[in-house]
């Protein structure tokens, strides 16, 4: 059973548990292994955004020869800049060296530079840094919401699915995908949320 | 008696910062003659706006929003009363398509934005009680 049922009408905590501390969560997100795809849902905007600049800021000292791959939505890029900054992380010098990446999500899910479908683009523009930089590690926060805004929840679902029966994520890669809990339920009925949670079962983490 | 001309006019405040949604009612609440509702959920705020619509003079919300996005919410505000006036305003480059294809934003305003210019472009939109009296 998954951690969350995000579709539950408790909302994004586990039933009938404590709220979940903010280290506890941070240490569960970086326990996660390189090769894992996680489900990262929150209520709280606050909380997600202190929690992934605590997590990006550890990635990067802990492994200076990764590549930190970050997509707000709901967040702008310039604020994002400034919660690393704020960490004590040189932004500019990181950016400029290609060890950050920092690109709104809509940007690219709406480029036309790629011929997939829109769900797929996040995935290709990924590939390319990792064709680029073949042995680094690639780690990955993105703001998954932009799709229910794109009406995209119909095409998320059976990308979702496709990811699910390849059983082929990519052995460099650490990836945890940021959905708001509101979104999610407006974007997906129940059984849908079901079927989403069996494809990442054991591997939700609510905020 | 008072006439319901004379009653306040409604302004809702959307957006799901929290902090920003109060720091925005606080200083929409100087201007005489409104009621400021702040609403961090957007469909909290189109319910509220359906049964009360008559009260309305603006709606100002937040582009990116969880659950309903600002457009998709003042698409349903003018739909229910095109009288009343609907400000969107971002922190994020909003592309012109977005005006084009719904044309229901009166006026599109930038974040960060000081709160004197918010409260003034809000006050050149809105008929208050106080408004008409002075006319």
């Amino acid at each position: 059973m998954g951690y969350v049922n995000f579709h539950d009408s408790m909302g994004p905590y586990p039933a009938g548990g404590e709220l979940p501390r903010h280290d506890e969560i941070l240490q569960r997100i970086l326990g996660v292994p390189v090769g894992h795809h996680y489900f990262i849902t929150y209520s709280d905007r606050k909380k997600v955004r202190r929690i992934y600049t605590v997590y990006i800021k550890k990635q990067i000292e802990e492994h200076p020869d990764s590549i930190v791959l970050v997509f707000p939505y709901y967040d702008n890029t310039n604020a994002v800049r400034e919660e690393l900054t704020s960490e004590g992380l040189n932004t500019v010098e990181l950016e400029m060296s290609g060890a950050l990446v920092i690109v709104d999500i809509t940007k690219i899910v709406k480029s036309q530079y790629f011929q997939v479908p829109e769900v797929e683009r996040l995935s290709e523009f990924i590939k390319q840094v990792e064709d680029k930089n073949k042995n680094k590690t690639v780690f990955v926060v993105a703001d998954m919401s932009v799709f229910h805004h794109l009406k995209k929840s119909k095409e998320l679902l059976e990308y979702e699915k496709k990811l699910h029966q390849d059983l082929a994520e990519p052995e460099n890669r650490k990836e945890l995908c940021l959905y708001h809990v509101r979104d999610l339920k407006a974007m997906f009925s129940e059984t849908e949320a079901a079927e989403l949670e069996s494809y990442r079962e054991g591997k939700i983490i609510a905020i | 008696m008072d006439g319901p001309e004379n009653f306040p006019v409604f302004v809702s405040v959307v957006d799901d910062e929290e902090d920003l949604v109060y720091l925005f009612r606080d200083a929409l609440s100087q201007i005489p003659g409104v009621s400021v509702l702040a609403f961090t959920d957007p469909k909290l705020a189109l319910a509220h706006f359906e049964t009360n619509h008559e009260k309305y003079g603006l709606v100002l919300s937040d582009y990116r929003m969880p659950a309903m996005t600002g457009v998709d919410l003042l698409k349903k505000v003018k739909e229910i009363n095109p009288e009343v006036k609907r400000i969107l305003i971002s922190a994020f480059d909003v592309g012109d398509e977005i005006f084009s294809s719904c044309n229901c934003v009166d006026v599109f305003l930038q974040k960060p934005i000081s709160m004197t210019d918010l409260a003034s472009n809000v006050r050149s939109h809105i008929e208050t009680p106080t408004v008409k009296e002075a006319t």
